[in-house]
This record gives C-alpha cells, sequence and structure tokens, in this order.
C-alpha cells in the first residue's frame, strides 16, 4: 500500500506541458529520490502534485483523491513543502514565517525544531529577507516540519549551499525522515546515496526508472544514461 | 509663512483623503493583484449613505457625524465584500479579466447613483466647529483640516496595527509577498481576499464621509474624481504598500497644493510629472515589493 | 496588395464590400428601421448618428489594436481622439490654414507624440502600462482645461469655418461627412487587417503569447509594440478630427478616462481579439448610446415603477451591467459567442447529414 500514488499526471504552466504523461508511487517510509536532468520537470511534478499548477490524471494521498482538491485542501491533509529557492517571505520575522506555516500552533513541535536547527532559534526576530542562504534554507525545512505530517515534499535543499551546510541540512532531512516519508528533488548525487532508498528518474517529461536509489547509484552506465554525470560528486 | 502653513495643512488634508482610498488599493492589489475601478463608488457609496443617515436623524451634532462616519465605513465594507464575492472571486486569478469587471461596475454604479440621486451636489450639514477656522502662526486654518488629517493617521495605525498583530493581518503581509506560497502553507489565501475588500471598502467608505465633510457636498462623482489620484499615489508609495501609501498620498497632495499656488495653477500636471519619473526611474515605486 | 488578397479569402470579406457598398448608397435614399433610426436615412440627423458611429467604430477598432492585437492595455487612448478633435480646432482658429493642410499636420502631430509617448511608456508592461498611458491623458485633459483662452476650458472650442470648404459645412451637407466617415472606417479596418497579417503582427501576437520566445529569435518587441501604438494613435487622431466637423465642437470630454473605458467595453463586449467585433460594437454603442438618451425620455417609460426606470434611464447602467454580465459568462464576447453558434449550426448540420 503506497502513500501517494500518481497515475498519468500531465502539467502546464501558461499553456505549456511541463509534464507530459508521470506514473508512480510513493511508500509510506524513508526518503524516495525524484531524479533527472535538469529542465526534465522535476520541480513542476512537485507543484503538480499540490495544485500549484494546472495539471491533470489521477493523484491519490491516502487513499484520498486530490486531482481536484486546491492547494491549500491539500496541504491540510498533512503534507509538508519545502520549496525549490527556499520561499521564504523575506520582510517577515523567522518567528512570523514559522507561525504562518504552524497549523496547530507553534508549541506542539517546538523542541523538536530547537533541536534540528540550532541556529535559526537565536535569530526568531531577525527578518527572514537578512538571513544567508543556508539559514532561509533552515526556514524553508522548519516550516514544513512545524506540522506532524503524513508526507514531505522537498525540493532540491541543498542548491547553492556551502558543502558544510549541505551536510547540515542532509542530516536534518534524514532526521525529520525518521518519522515522515519524503520525496526529494536533489541534484547533489551524494546527498541521494547518503539518504535515499528508493528513486525515481524522469526524462521528457516521463517516468524511466522506478526501483531501490543504490540499483541506480551503483550502475554507472544507468547513471550516466539518465543523470549525465559519473555517479560520484557534482 | 502664512500663505505655506495653510497649504501644508490643506495638502496634508487632501492627502489624508488620497490616503483613505490608496491604502486599501493599494493594499488589494498588492495581495490580489486586481486594480480595482470600483474603489471611488465605495467611497461615494459610503457618502451617500452618511449623508442620508444625517438627513435621517437631523441636525449638525458631533453625534450625528459620529453616527454617519460609523455608518459610511459600515455600507462602503458591506458593498465590497459583495463585490468580492460575487464578482471577483468567480474570476479566480484572470487579473485582467478582474480589472475589467470593475470598470463595468464602476459605470454602472455612477449611472445608477445619478439616476437615484440626480449629476447635481447635494449639501451636507457639518458641525459648526468644522467652519470655523484656528489661527496657527498666522494662518487661518479651517477646522475641518484637523479632521481629516487626525482621522486618516489614526486609520492608518489601526491598519498597521492589524497587519501585525492578528493571524489575518500575518497571511495578508506574507501574502502581498508570495501568494502562491501561503496557499502551499495550507492556508485559504481566499479568505484573505475578502477580507481586504472588507477593510478596503470600510476605509473608502469612511473617507466618503470625511470628504463630504471637506468638500461640503456628496455627489456620484465624489469617488471618482479623488480615484485618478489615488491610483497615482498607489503607484507612487508602491502597490501592496500601506506606508508607501501614505508617504505618497501627503507628498503628491502637498505638492499639488504648493504646484497649484506659486507655479500658476500646475498642480495635476506636476504630479502626472512626479509619476512619471516614479515610474521611469523606480517602476516598483517608493516602497513597493519587487516583481517577481 | 497581398493583403487584398489575403482578405478577400475569407468568405467575410465578401460581405464587407457588400456593406460598405450599402452603406454608402444609405443618403441617397430612405430606408427606414424604425426604433433604430430616427428617420428615413437619407435624413440628416440620421446619416449624423450613423456618422458618429463609424467614427467610434473606427477609433474602437484603433483601441482593438492596441488590445486585441498588441496586448497591451491602455487607459489613455482617447488622448490621441483628442489630439484630433482640438488639434484641428485649434489651427483653424489660430491660423489661416486650408482643412486638408491642417489635417495632415495635425495628423502628423498624433503620429510623433503617439511615437514619443509608446517610446516611454513600453519602458513598462501590463497594470503600470495602463497607469503611465492613464498619466498621459490625465496630462493632456489639465492642459486642455487649464489653458483656456486657446482651448475655450470646459466650454468647448466650436468651430472656425472660415477655411473648410462649403461641401462640408452646414445640415444639408451631413451625407458627405457620413461618406467622409464611411471611408476612414473603411480605411482603419484595412489598415488593421494589414497589420494583423503582417510580419510585424504575427510579432505582437507571439509576444502576447511569450515575450521570452520572440526575444530569443532575435527580434525586438517594443519597435513593433510601438508600430502598433503609433498605428493606432494615428487612426484615432483621424477619426478625432472628422468628428470634430461633424459635431461643430471639441470638448473635454474627447479626452476623458470615461471615453477610453468606454472604448475598453466596447472591444471586450465585441469580443477581444476580433476586428468586427470591435468596429461593430463601437457602431451598435454609439447608436444606443445616442437612442437610449432619447429613449429614456420616452413618456411610456415615466409610468414604469421608479425602481425599473430609474436603471433603465441611465444608459451607462445598462452598459455596465452588460458588460459586467458578459466578462463574467461571455469570455469571447459577442464575437465569440456568434463562432460559438455557427459552430455549434455546423456541427448540428454534420449530424443531420
Amino acid at each position: 500500500m503506497s502513500l501517494l500514488s500518481v497515475k498519468s499526471m500531465s502539467a502546464t504552466i501558461a499553456g505549456q506541458l511541463v509534464v507530459e504523461d508521470v506514473s508512480f508511487e510513493i511508500p509510506e517510509t524513508g526518503i524516495t529520490a525524484l531524479l533527472g536532468r535538469n529542465g526534465v520537470g522535476k520541480t513542476s511534478t512537485l507543484r503538480g502534485l499540490i495544485g500549484l499548477i494546472d495539471r491533470k490524471g489521477e493523484i491519490s494521498f491516502g487513499g484520498k483523491d486530490i486531482s481536484g482538491m486546491p492547494t491549500n485542501k491539500i496541504i491540510q491533509l498533512g503534507i509538508g513543502y519545502v520549496p525549490e529557492d527556499r520561499e521564504v517571505f523575506a520582510s517577515l520575522s523567522v518567528q512570523e514565517n514559522l507561525k504562518l506555516a504552524a497549523r496547530k500552533g507553534l508549541d506542539s513541535r517546538w523542541d523538536f525544531i530547537e533541536k534540528l536547527f540550532p541556529d535559526i532559534f537565536g535569530r526568531l526576530h531577525q527578518r527572514a529577507g537578512t538571513l544567508s542562504g543556508g539559514q532561509q534554507q533552515m526556514v524553508s525545512l522548519a516550516r514544513a516540519l512545524v506540522n506532524e505530517n503524513q508526507l514531505l515534499l522537498v525540493d532540491e535543499p541543498t542548491k547553492g549551499l556551502a558543502p558544510k551546510i549541505v551536510q547540515e541540512t542532509a542530516a536534518a532531512l534524514q532526521l525529520a525522515a525518521e518519522k515522515t516519508p519524503m520525496l526529494l528533488v536533489e541534484q547533489n548525487l551524494t546527498v541521494v546515496k547518503q539518504l535515499a532508498e528508493d528513486a525515481i528518474v524522469l526524462e521528457g517529461g516521463r517516468v524511466v526508472f522506478q526501483g531501490k536509489a543504490k540499483e541506480l547509484l551503483s550502475d554507472e552506465k544507468l547513471t550516466a544514461k539518465y543523470l549525465g554525470v559519473g555517479g560520484g560528486d557534482e | 509663512m502664512s500663505d505655506v502653513i495653510l497649504l501644508l495643512m490643506t495638502g496634508l488634508g487632501l492627502g489624508a483623503l488620497y490616503f483613505l482610498i490608496a491604502g486599501g488599493l493599494s493594499l488589494i492589489y498588492g495581495l490580489m493583484g486586481v486594480l480595482n475601478f470600483a474603489h471611488g463608488s465605495f467611497l461615494t457609496v459610503g457618502a451617500i449613505a452618511g449623508w442620508e443617515i444625517s438627513k435621517l436623524l437631523g441636525g449638525d451634532s458631533w453625534g450625528v457625524l459620529l453616527i454617519s462616519m460609523v455608518v459610511g465605513a459600515l455600507v462602503g465594507a458591506v458593498v465590497a465584500t459583495a463585490t468580492e464575492l460575487l464578482l471577483i472571486r468567480p474570476l479566480y486569478l484572470r487579473h485582467i479579466e478582474q480589472a475589467l469587471i470593475t470598470v463595468g461596475l464602476s459605470l454602472a454604479s455612477v449611472a445608477l447613483f445619478e439616476g437615484i440621486w440626480g449629476v447635481d451636489p447635494n449639501y451636507v450639514s457639518r458641525p459648526p466647529w468644522l467652519i470655523e477656522v484656528t489661527k496657527i502662526a498666522g494662518a487661518l486654518v479651517p477646522n475641518d483640516r484637523f479632521l481629516l488629517i487626525g482621522s486618516a493617521v489614526l486609520v492608518l495605525f489601526g491598519m498597521l496595527a492589524f497587519l501585525r498583530y492578528t493571524r489575518f493581518g500575518l497571511i495578508i503581509r506574507a501574502g502581498v509577498e508570495n501568494r502562491a506560497m501561503v496557499q502551499a502553507l495550507g492556508i485559504d489565501v481566499r479568505r484573505a481576499f475578502t477580507l481586504v475588500f472588507a477593510i478596503g471598502g470600510a476605509v473608502a467608505g469612511f473617507g466618503g464621509v470625511l470628504a463630504s465633510q471637506y468638500f461640503g457636498y456628496v455627489s456620484p462623482h465624489l469617488g471618482g474624481n479623488l480615484l485618478i489620484f489615488a491610483f497615482i499615489v498607489t503607484i507612487i508609495g508602491g502597490l501592496g504598500s500601506l506606508v508607501g501609501a501614505a508617504i505618497a498620498s501627503v507628498l503628491v497632495a502637498v505638492l499639488q497644493q504648493f504646484a497649484n499656488f506659486y507655479l500658476g495653477g500646475t498642480g495635476d500636471l506636476v504630479i502626472v510629472v512626479l509619476l512619471i519619473v516614479v515610474l521611469l526611474t523606480r517602476p516598483t515605486g517608493l516602497l513597493g515589493k519587487r516583481a517577481h | 496588395m497581398n493583403f487584398l488578397s489575403e482578405i478577400f479569402k475569407r468568405r467575410g470579406l465578401i460581405v464587407g464590400p457588400l456593406l460598405v457598398a450599402a452603406m454608402a448608397v444609405l443618403p441617397l435614399i430612405d430606408f427606414e428601421l424604425p426604433g433604430i433610426f430616427p428617420g428615413p436615412s437619407s435624413n440628416p440627423g440620421t446619416l449624423q448618428i450613423l456618422a458618429l458611429a463609424l467614427l467610434i467604430g473606427s477609433l474602437a477598432l484603433s483601441y482593438h489594436l492596441l488590445l486585441g492585437v498588441a496586448g497591451l492595455l491602455s487607459f489613455g487612448h482617447a488622448l490621441y481622439f483628442a489630439i484630433g478633435t482640438y488639434g484641428l480646432a485649434i489651427l483653424l482658429r489660430q491660423t489661416d490654414i486650408a482643412l486638408l493642410p491642417a489635417m495632415l499636420i495635425v495628423g502628423l502631430v498624433g503620429l510623433v507624440v503617439a511615437a514619443v509617448l509608446g517610446r516611454i511608456s513600453l519602458q513598462v508592461s501590463g497594470i503600470a502600462f495602463a497607469m503611465v498611458t492613464l498619466a498621459f491623458a490625465q496630462a493632456g485633459s489639465v492642459l486642455i482645461r487649464r489653458n483656456s483662452e486657446i482651448t475655450n476650458g470646459e466650454e468647448g472650442l466650436p468651430i472656425n469655418t472660415a477655411n473648410v470648404p462649403d461641401y462640408l459645412v452646414g445640415v444639408v451637407n451631413t451625407k458627405n461627412l457620413f461618406w467622409l466617415a464611411l471611408v476612414i472606417a473603411v480605411i482603419a479596418f484595412l489598415l488593421v487587417t494589414w497589420f494583423e497579417k503582417s510580419r510585424a503582427g504575427h510579432v505582437v501576437a507571439a509576444t502576447r503569447e511569450n515575450e521570452l520566445r520572440v526575444r530569443v529569435l532575435g527580434i525586438r518587441p517594443t519597435r513593433v509594440k510601438i508600430l502598433a501604438v503609433v498605428s493606432a494613435g494615428v487612426i484615432a487622431t483621424v477619426a478625432g478630427m472628422v468628428y470634430f466637423v461633424l459635431q461643430s465642437t471639441a470638448s473635454p470630454a474627447n479626452i476623458s478616462a470615461d471615453l477610453t473605458l468606454t472604448l475598453l467595453v466596447i472591444v471586450v463586449l465585441g469580443g477581444v481579439g476580433s476586428r468586427w467585433g470591435a468596429l461593430i460594437g463601437g457602431v451598435i454603442y454609439m447608436i444606443l448610446d445616442q437612442r437610449l438618451t432619447s429613449l429614456a425620455r420616452a413618456p411610456e417609460l415615466k409610468e414604469l415603477p421608479e425602481f425599473l426606470y430609474i436603471p433603465l434611464s441611465e444608459p451607462l447602467f445598462l452598459l455596465g451591467s452588460i458588460f459586467i454580465l458578459v466578462v463574467l459568462f461571455l469570455p469571447g464576447g459577442f464575437a465569440g459567442l456568434a463562432k460559438r453558434f455557427r459552430t455549434g449550426k455546423r456541427a448540428k448540420l454534420k449530424e443531420l447529414a
């Protein structure tokens, strides 16, 4: 029984087809990596899942059909979304960013957040726009983790971060995934190797591989074919 | 010196009126991307409601004025809420169509006002103090200026406090910055849309009663005449910024008064030139959000 | 002449020349349309209304060029119309220039102003473009109101007929003005058609869909947009000049934001992107506007209860309400409705066959 099941989903932005025909399933535990070269529609797939862009197809989450639901309703079913480029509210303080995201108040998960991101706890009243890229990423992750979620959708969390911060972020993701399954878009294959059990590869708006992440990443031919790299670091 | 003070106070008073329209206009545009041409009609309908209620109660006491202000704000809020729910919401995120529909509403409502209340100005009664003048450093300043300035300052701080200290205010501030991300946090941003329309309508309706006190009459074109300047103020101040709208209101109105007096009645022209300069050098306005 | 063959390809333009021919003979016969025409078609009153309608139709066509073709939402298009009315009025009053050269000069002024203001306003796009154009028109309006020694202020500037040829002056010659208006409407229609079918038209249409892609192809969309702004400005200026001769007065209403908004309403009602919709929409609007005003004074209407009488006697209320309903329920405007009707009928015929 899968948590999220997607059958022939297509998605468009301003009339342009960005996801052609995607089908996959997400298991109830662990991290599933969504991979593929730049521009194959990974981000659009995530955005389509939660209705941020126009999409068609069958999407069911926890047995519920969500393909026609508005974004806010889908999120309230228990999905945490960490967008590409962080998208923190720059003019709001860190605390306000978290407060806005917390569906049932901040108290219940406060300690968990503090343990994961001690760095941003010293800056609760600072405007999020003045934080460093890594700190903004922490805020963006924390926004998804302040709620008890059934699923996390995380889009390129290590993009543009310094190596040390990448490791901190990966550690936070691993800790978060102990409680909640995750669909992770990630370009850094070291991080993928470290975290993901399952992998899905997109090419030309379609799924071309679905299986164990180890299988994919240990086969240099496959990684070269699908991801255009030699399987190692970027 | 007395000229300067009189021009300044008149400019501030007029700026207060501009702000009462532009504040709501700016929030609505900033949050929803809707250019609301019907906002002038919200002001007019508030002014008419206030005038009707004051006729009903009779007299020119402060109590009657206070009641007509409350009624004006309420009627403005109700009309604006109905507009959002019935006309704007069905066209969710189709900004050009939404702007068009407010154009239609503004044409139709002004025509309706003309049909019911006539084209000519209807004179309002005012508390006697408002018609008197106060001497400040040699200048004889009409008292209605103080009422306008004081009210607008109260409204500004009230709105700022609402934005800062309530959850809805938080949602509005976040939504002005990034509407989609608010939805992606599980919040129904459309409820905030209705709310900003209601607030904008209430403030405009309240402004309508004040405008009728300032000009001394109510007419179907009261709101429309102020709306063009409110648009200009909104652009100069930066769409979506309440403080920007307040600063630009004062700037535009004061500049207008001084140019009219010292540069041979060129006030409107100076404002248009200012707008063009701002648009070409700083298209997001003085305090506008960055365009994504 | 490539575009002519392009035009004649379509069934629409077998109808076109026929329509023009039919309109051209109207002043010579006594055609009656009770309720719509105030009298027989040879009657100067009827011809006056029809000529005004054709000119507003041309003006709507020029607005269609901006909104429907180039995708530019302007709130200040009335400025060019007013350059036509006031420009000609002032030249005829202040100088001894004859009508035709005067019209050429004013047309040139319209062209230059459109080019300069277009260049400035196209620095921004979308709603900001709308606001800049509104500001320019507002500035023009202020100039007209403030300089009353030249423009006669709110009163409006009456025509000085000293240099106007006799065949265009006086009620008996309304038919000549009607023919002139018809010629202008035809030229405007052909010009807009040519623009749409030309390479430039395709570029702006493509820009409307995807500006980035056009840029990648190495075409400068701004230049083409300026061309659209200038063409629209010149058509509006010319329509304004003839409108002025017909009405004998240039009035501040020529530059009001209400006029531009009315054009916007007409183009949207006609169906954004439809030439015929814009032209016919303009004509129908003007006839309705003229007739509704007199209809509103009809004694039968006065006997209605007040809550019906008041709204029905306000043409703008009706127009605004219809407009709202069309935007909400008829996204393609009336042209879209006609198309749907046609294709619907065709589909049914297929079923029968």
